[in-house]
């Protein structure tokens, strides 16, 4: 029965996201070959099935182009798809820590890092196609391009923080730079804003699908000055009164106040899941 | 006395028409050339009427029909240029009364089929040139406006023609919206444009009749200047004595020009027309220099001598 195997699979799904599991096992659906069989191990696995899932849209361009599917303006489609679909996952990696503190998933990580380099590398094919597609490496006419559009400097923006959170994205990476590594990652607002600048500058006048995304990024944004507040409020409570400058014994303050409240405890815990959702 | 009375008007030379007489002549014998042009059907097969004086030299490759007709920047209908091939067969285009009004001797309010009875189509091979930075190279076919105009006898004190395309708000949905611009779409040209041999009132492309999307039944083919100007759908044709009103001028003045002449050395405040790209060109082949007046420029450049071109882009 269908339905059965159906909720089974949710079932085994289910198992996966809470951790009590980490592979769906094949044999479940009847599946023997072994071939296959590997396949739906190693795609059972949520960060695995994320990454074909984020490699489908290129893979949908290469099949257009292969088929000359492009439409009447072939490069202009390549700028519109791999733009349109960098903008998309950037979207998608700002929806994952708003998610984060909403369903109170822990491991989302190397989701975040596998969402935003899938926007680095359609950004990279993005960029690739203007300067080798659209400009065949003419350097010159890039050059005066570049001086004389000015929808194209938010754009490149965009690009170079992508390219510099991409390089800094291995563990290595986050080892190497330390507190400054959160900083630096930061700029993937500004990233989002500039995009969506490069989107609206080259539009003649109607801005309905820039401003679609817009209001997209905005919401996240409001959702992370929300949680912020939040944050804010929480640390507040557990502070007993208003510290005045150079009352800098935090430590002692700190202790003071766990001692002191049995509430107090509870608060610090919320703040703390907080603090690593952020 | 009565002799000075009834000597129509437009009789009159303006002395700059006659000053300029040999180089009207020159513009008319351009006309003719251009005329006996003979049409390329083949999209591959590179158009044999070279001649370095008619700029329409063998290089010119005709864009294929596909791309031309679902590439249309028909803002009436949508602003997805893929939609109007589609949604424009909701307009009527037959019956279809064009006007020809404003200081005229002899206003004129004919059906299409008696404007291509009256006046002789023909056949003429021109680039065409986006302000977004994509071009085309097409095969219209159409009535020069300037055998229109003349038919309508100007007044000596018209400067300017005034065009105007259908408000047909139930057939169109973002007029019916009052979407982004201030419709019904308007352009205009200085009657030395209009006259211009090379200004064309189209109505076929292909050698089939103008399809829709791309403006039928009527629409204005100014080669040297950004496509906006070469307005579709006409309704109405006004001569004026002061410039007109028109649409992307009023709606960004400072990004689209009244006379909207296609120059590489002046860019979009937003982008560069320094290059473009051609309809329907492979992802192996880069974009192409875009000309001054899209190559024109030996026919056309003298209406604009003196004319400080950045300024009046």
């Amino acid at each position: 029965m269908p339905i059965q195997e159906t909720l089974r699979f949710l079932n085994e799904f289910q198992a996966v996201l809470r951790k009590k599991q980490t592979q769906i096992d094949p044999l479940t659906f009847g599946i023997t070959s072994p071939a296959i069989a590997a396949m739906v191990t190693w795609l059972s696995n949520l960060w695995n099935f994320c990454l074909v899932l984020s490699l489908l849209p290129g893979l949908y361009l290469w099949v257009l182009i292969q088929f000359d599917a492009l439409g009447p303006n072939p490069v202009e489609a390549f700028h519109l798809f791999t733009g349109i679909w960098s903008l998309r996952f950037l979207c998608l990696t700002l929806l994952i820590t708003p998610l984060q503190v909403v369903t109170s998933w822990r491991g989302v990580a190397p989701f975040r890092q596998l969402l935003g380099l899938t926007s680095f590398f359609y950004a990279a094919l993005h960029v690739w196609g203007y300067l080798s597609i659209d400009h065949a490496l003419i350097w010159t006419t890039i050059g005066q391009d570049l001086l004389e559009t000015p929808y194209l400097w938010p754009g490149l923006l965009a690009f170079l923080i992508l390219l510099l959170l991409a390089l800094s994205s291995p563990k290595q990476g986050k080892k190497l730079l330390g507190k400054n590594w959160k900083k630096l990652h930061r700029w993937i607002y500004v990233a989002a804003v500039a995009s969506i600048l490069h989107y609206v500058m080259q539009l003649k006048g109607n801005l309905a699908d820039p401003l679609f995304y817009g209001l997209i990024i905005g919401l996240l944004f409001a959702s992370r000055i929300v949680i912020w507040i939040r944050n804010r409020q929480v640390t507040r409570l557990m502070i007993p009164r208003p510290r005045r400058l150079g009352d800098d014994d935090e430590e002692a303050s700190g202790l003071t106040h766990r001692q002191g409240r049995g509430s107090a405890a509870g608060a610090s815990k919320t703040t703390g899941i907080l603090n690593s959702r952020s | 006395m009565k002799l000075f009375q009834s000597l129509p008007e437009n009789r009159v030379t303006d002395p700059k028409v006659w000053e300029d007489r040999r180089r009207l002549l020159q513009l008319m014998g351009t006309g003719a050339v251009l005329t006996a042009a003979p049409f390329v059907a083949s999209e591959e097969r590179p158009s044999s009427a070279g001649s370095g004086r008619m700029n329409l030299d063998s290089s010119l490759r005709v864009t294929p029909e596909f791309a031309t007709t679902h590439y249309n920047n028909y803002y009436e209908f949508s602003f997805d240029k893929s939609e109007p091939a589609e949604l424009a067969r909701a307009l009527k285009t037959e019956p279809w009364t064009l006007e020809v009004t404003g200081q005229v001797e002899h206003p004129l309010k004919l059906s299409v089929d008696d404007l291509i009875k009256r006046f002789s189509p023909t056949e003429r091979i021109y680039r065409f040139r986006c302000v977004e930075g994509w071009s085309a190279v097409l095969p219209w076919r159409g009535i020069p406006l300037r055998d229109l105009l003349l038919a309508a006898a100007p007044l000596s004190s018209s400067r300017f023609v005034a065009f105007t395309s259908i408000m047909a708000p139930e057939l169109m949905p973002n007029q019916k919206s009052r979407k982004l611009l201030d419709w019904p779409y308007r352009e205009g040209l200085r009657m030395d444009e209009a006259l211009h041999p090379l200004t064309l009132l189209a109505t076929g492309l292909y050698g089939k009749p103008l399809p829709a999307q791309n403006g039928a039944p009527l629409r204005l083919v100014v080669p040297w200047k950004y496509g906006f100007k070469s307005i579709k759908a006409i309704v109405r044709i006004e001569v004026l004595p002061q410039q007109p009103l028109t649409t992307w001028n009023q709606q960004a003045p400072d990004e689209y020009g009244f006379y909207a002449n296609v120059n590489p050395a002046v860019p979009h405040p937003r982008w560069s027309q320094a290059t473009e790209r051609p309809l329907a060109s492979s992802l192996h082949e880069p974009r192409m220099k875009t000309q001054l007046f899209n190559g024109y420029g030996d026919q056309v450049a003298e209406l604009y001598s003196g004319l400080d071109l950045k300024r009046y882009f």
